[in-house]
């Protein structure tokens, strides 16, 4: 069922992310029921599928934040740590991008840019303020520097999300629904922010409802149902000739044509 | 209508005065001290191992129903004979009124930091922060605003609770105001002033706080 035969192109590699017979209950429903997958560098990867399938336990799993009931996750070759202070090493190396923003309300664009490097990093607070405020001419929010996040359009504050994951200069992005929570019109500023990191060859596992921009920009395609890999493959493959027919299924709802 | 006869207040406006800088002196002390250990508390209420959050528990709920005037009484009375540590009344009134006031900021603070967003920790989590720092950087910060109005209602009850400690003698203001009423037989005057000085320490103290407030509380919203 999971067919990994059609051309990936990173899989040459060694994978970046590993998850090895991961699972998670939440009493006796079973969240995640025993995935195994891998992302490998450079690669863009969307998960998707119907809500209540999985995706962000998977990926809170990933940096531990709720960490799996059994399996493994491995990053660059390591297994994740259980350990609180050494999971904290590892989760400094992937960023994290949150469904609400969840910039912090008391200090402004830059401010909450540069809190992770100076708190985490001990990095010098002019060249910290130096670096985010280069992010967030990157995101297009340099004269936003100074507003704090209550007086930031939607839109806004998830592209001051995207600058403060990429200031700890992460080796993967995780971002969990980043455009649900916003509204259409603002949805297109961070998708092509989000576009524009795909383009610098960073790794990114996005889960997503955005189908039209995961088939312009996944590289590789999971979709997932009640807790399982239903299917992966190309872009190409899951839209235009999903071998799995429930794939098809879920799409349709959505409208893909 | 008797005459008001404000002589004994103006006599003896150095004595009063002297109060008074002792009711702000206690105040501020018992403020300061309730703050610190309130929140480290209450972080300890929300965050701690269970066995420490039962024990927090209990002492608020403890001192909840125990007059402030029994905790002042207990400590200067009970407490030397009980161990043989004699406290002077103002560091009494300081040490019971501490103990009593900190029980109230447990309680504002476990509200404050149960009202930030779990997502706002996961956010620092995921940014590699230690649960220290997440506390410190951005629960506290932010329960802190939230927590202003209530704090501002303590203080208003510290300073007043202060007055309870002339009980035990304490030379702050309610005390010398008792002094000078009987001395010179003019209660009338002297305790419509002790009220109106009561006031004007009080009004602004709420009303600042309150100001200050209206300007943050933006900052608190996540
Ligand atoms: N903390 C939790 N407690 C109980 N059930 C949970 C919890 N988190 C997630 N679940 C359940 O696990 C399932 C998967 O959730 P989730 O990973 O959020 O799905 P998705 O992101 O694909 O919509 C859902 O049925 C959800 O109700
Ligand atoms: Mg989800």
């Amino acid at each position: 069922m999971t067919d990994t035969t059609p051309i990936r192109r990173a899989a040459t590699q060694r994978p970046l992310l590993e998850y090895k017979h991961v699972h998670k209950a939440f009493g006796a429903f079973k969240a995640i029921d025993d995935i195994s997958l891998e992302i490998y560098p450079g690669e863009v990867v969307c998960f998707i599928g119907p809500s209540g399938s999985g995706k962000s336990t998977l990926l809170r799993g990933t940096n531990g934040l709720d960490p799996f009931d059994g399996g493994e996750v491995f990053f660059d070759g390591q297994a994740l740590p259980r350990k609180q202070s050494e999971v904290r090493k590892v989760r400094q190396r992937m960023g994290m991008v949150f469904q609400n923003f969840e910039l912090f309300p008391h200090k402004t664009a830059l401010q909450n840019v540069a809190i992770g490097p100076i708190t985490v990093l001990n990095t010098d607070k002019a060249q910290a303020e130096q670096q985010a405020m280069a992010l967030l001419a990157k995101v297009g929010l340099a004269d936003k520097a100074d507003n704090y996040p209550v007086n930031l359009s939607g839109g806004q504050q998830q592209r001051v999300a995207i600058a403060r994951a990429l200031a700890m200069q992460p080796e993967v992005l995780l971002f969990d629904e980043p455009t649900s929570a916003l509204d259409p019109e603002t949805i297109g500023e961070v998708l092509s922010v989000m576009k524009a990191l795909a383009d610098e060859g960073r790794t990114m596992v996005i889960v997503t409802h955005e189908m039209s921009f995961a088939r312009r920009v996944a590289d590789w395609v999971i979709v997932f149902e009640r807790g399982k890999v239903l299917e992966q493959g190309p872009p190409e493959q899951i839209f235009e000739a999903p071998t799995v027919g429930r794939t098809k299924e879920f799409l349709g709802h959505l409208g893909w044509a | 209508m008797p005459d008001f006869d404000i002589s004994p207040i103006v006599d003896s406006w150095q004595f009063l005065a002297t109060g008074i800088g002792v009711t702000i002196l206690l105040s501020l002390l018992c403020m300061a001290a309730s703050l610190m250990l309130g929140t480290l508390l209450g972080v300890g209420r929300v965050y701690g191992p269970r066995p420490l959050q039962l024990a927090i528990t209990f002492y608020v709920d403890t001192m909840r129903s125990i007059p402030v005037l029994v905790v002042i009484v207990w400590i200067y009375f009970a407490v030397p004979i009980l161990t043989g540590i004699n406290f002077p009344p103002f560091w009494s009134a300081l040490i019971a009124i501490t103990i009593h006031i900190t029980a109230s900021i447990v309680e504002i603070v476990r509200a404050g930091v149960e009202s930030i967003r779990e997502g706002q920790c996961r956010a620092g989590l995921a940014l590699g922060m230690s649960w220290p720092q997440v506390i410190m950087k951005i629960v506290l910060p932010q329960a802190a605003i939230r927590m202003l109005p209530a704090i501002g209602s303590v203080l208003s009850v510290t300073i007043k609770d202060t007055a309870i400690a002339s009980v035990i003698a304490v030379p702050e203001f309610m005390k010398r105001a008792e002094t000078v009423a009987s001395q010179s037989y003019q209660p009338m005057e002297v305790f419509t002033f002790a009220i109106l000085v009561y006031f004007l320490l009080l009004f602004p103290t709420t009303r600042t706080v309150d100001f200050i407030y209206r300007r943050l509380s933006h900052l608190g919203r996540s």
